[in-house]
């Protein structure tokens, strides 16, 4: 785990008003139900999605995700847009510094990533799929 | 009814005696308050701010700015709360070479032949209860000399005409706010600016949905007229108890000249108005924390609301309003106003009655039910949503998942 991940704290909090909604990711047992969900979702909405995964998270990319219970939405970082931060947590040094020092850790991930703070987790989203039925069935393979 | 005539007596019950016919509370006022903005609402896109604004500052007795491009339905939205209250409503869009008379009518000529300069005033805005007036700064001067003396003391007085004006509130509409120092003054008669800007494009296909409903089939006049109500809220906040946030909000204005944001002395005085107004609005007859908030609508520019909000997030962080939950959720970017923001949303889904629906408006309903639960979820973590939200929240959840089934694939 690079520093940037192991020192900032994230603080639960309200997500101010303007906040934008990009994707979301599910984790744990959250992952079959929001397939589950996914699958009654017509094709062309589908396409409107994109989806990423890793070995305990799946993350759909869209203003409007289909809503299953226990999901974390994502929002884009105020000086990496790129960069996508739960939009109910708070960083507790300046985002822009946060972006900086994780872009200087991870210099393989200069895409798309998702941070996921409760499991400490970078879950990359520059290879994120257009969501057909037969990604989705990639997805949970 | 004759608005100048009407004087509400408060009786012993704490009801407002409304003239010979009804007798009716605080709460029943306010609901019927709120009943007028939620028709005014309705297909109107992104304009609740505007609606519940002319409506506060009706309880209030003041006036309101409305500072936009064109086509951004301000008059739409005046109009409609206009057509909800009842009564005279005049609307004008002025000019360079609007007359005088265009506006508080023509001179009796008759009675000019007699010596005597009096005006007919039947039909204009000195007779109006809601007045809006478009392109407001490009009147004359002796349109807004004539006109301050309308908003500020309700009198109007032109030659040997001098008489008291039945107005609850005035609209006025414009562009931009003036650069000329003598119209910035007469600007500030408004005590509620609002800046509209266009449709958000997250909001561009509502709009045209809106737009196309509201074309196909349009609201009827309400058949009973808000107008009593309104003069219960009118005469109620009169009476409201605002010593709880003096203490508060005279640390807002310290706050706010800390950062270089100045309110008149006279505008700080009258945002106590606004505060029992929005008291009234919610059903009470004692101000709180809850109703600071229209102190950022006071602010004369976009910048100044703007940093306002950021300013004053914690003092206004408790903002909420039963009837005008849009604007104090605008004003103080609040969670407390969000969260009745959202419940009232899924209340009016979770009430549809859909047993009659065919699939696509049941799939559209729960795609809506589904918005709403994301909302929540994406705004409150859950330790910190507010009881009644959490209740709602398993309302949708449940509600979600009695109807499993989605939409049939469309493999191909």
């Amino acid at each position: 785990m690079a520093p940037p991940l192991r020192t900032a704290e994230f603080v639960t909090s309200v997500a101010p008003a303007d906040t934008r909604v990009v994707g979301a990711v599910a984790q744990g047992d959250v992952v079959a139900r929001w397939i589950r969900r996914l699958q009654i979702e017509s094709d062309d909405e589908l396409r409107c999605l994109r989806v990423a995964r890793s070995a305990h998270a799946l993350a759909v990319l869209g203003d409007a995700p289909p809503w299953v219970d226990g999901l974390l939405y994502l929002r884009p970082c105020t000086s990496d847009t790129s960069l996508l931060l739960p939009t109910t947590a708070q960083l507790s040094i300046p985002e822009p510094l946060f972006a900086r020092a994780l872009r200087a850790a991870y210099p393989q991930h200069s895409g798309p990533l998702a941070v996921l703070p409760a499991s400490r987790e970078l879950l990359p989203l520059a290879h994120a799929l257009v969501l057909t039925r037969s990604s989705l069935q990639e997805a949970m393979s | 009814m004759s608005p100048t005539s009407t004087r509400l007596e408060k009786d012993t019950r704490g009801s407002y005696d409304t003239g010979p016919i009804v007798s009716v509370s605080l709460q029943e006022a306010a609901q019927r308050l709120q009943s007028v903005i939620t028709r005014a609402c309705k297909g109107l896109v992104q304009r609740e701010v505007a609606v519940q604004l002319v409506v506060l500052a009706a309880v209030a007795r003041e006036h309101v700015l409305l500072i936009g491009p064109p086509g951004t339905a301000k008059s739409e939205a005046v109009r409609r709360v206009a057509a909800g209250l009842g009564g005279h409503y005049f609307e004008y869009l002025l000019g360079r070479f609007t007359e005088p008379a265009e506006v508080f009518g023509p001179v009796d000529l008759q009675k000019l032949r007699e010596g005597v300069v009096e005006t007919q005033t039947r039909g204009m805005l000195p007779e109006a209860e809601v007045a809006f007036l478009d392109e407001v700064f490009l009147g004359s001067t002796a349109i807004l000399n004539t006109l301050l003396g309308v908003l500020n003391e309700r009198t109007f007085r032109r030659g040997h005409t001098q008489l008291e004006c039945p107005l609850r509130v005035c609209v006025g509409a414009s562009n931009t706010l003036p650069d000329d120092p003598s119209l910035a003054a007469f600007s500030d008669r408004f005590l509620l600016h609002l800046f509209l800007q266009p449709i958000a494009d997250a909001h561009l296909e509502t709009l045209l949905d809106a737009g196309w409903s509201l074309q196909a089939e349009r609201e009827p006049a309400s058949a009973e007229p808000a107008l009593p109500a309104l003069d219960v809220l009118i005469d109620a906040a009169r009476t409201v108890d605002v010593a709880p946030i003096r203490a508060h909000l005279a640390e807002a204005v310290r706050i706010l000249r800390g950062a270089g944001i100045n309110l008149s002395d006279r505008r700080i005085v009258k945002v106590q108005k606004l505060v029992a107004a929005a008291a009234v609005l919610d059903g009470r007859d004692e101000a709180h924390g809850a109703d600071l908030w229209p102190i950022v609508f006071a602010l004369g520019s976009p910048e100044e609301q703007d940093r306002a909000r950021d300013l004053l997030r914690e003092t206004l962080e408790a903002s909420a309003n039963a009837s005008l939950g849009t604007a104090a959720e605008n004003a103080s970017l609040g969670p407390l106003a969000r969260a009745a923001r959202i419940e009232k949303t899924a209340e009016a889904l979770l009430q549809l009655d859909l047993r009659a629906a065919d699939d696509t408006a049941r799939r559209r309903w729960k795609l809506r039910l589904e918005g709403v639960a994301r909302e929540i979820d994406a705004t409150f973590p859950p330790d910190a949503q507010p009881e009644s939200l959490q209740n709602t929240r398993s309302l949708i959840a449940e509600r979600i998942a009695e109807d499993p089934g989605g939409p049939a694939p469309s493999h191909g």
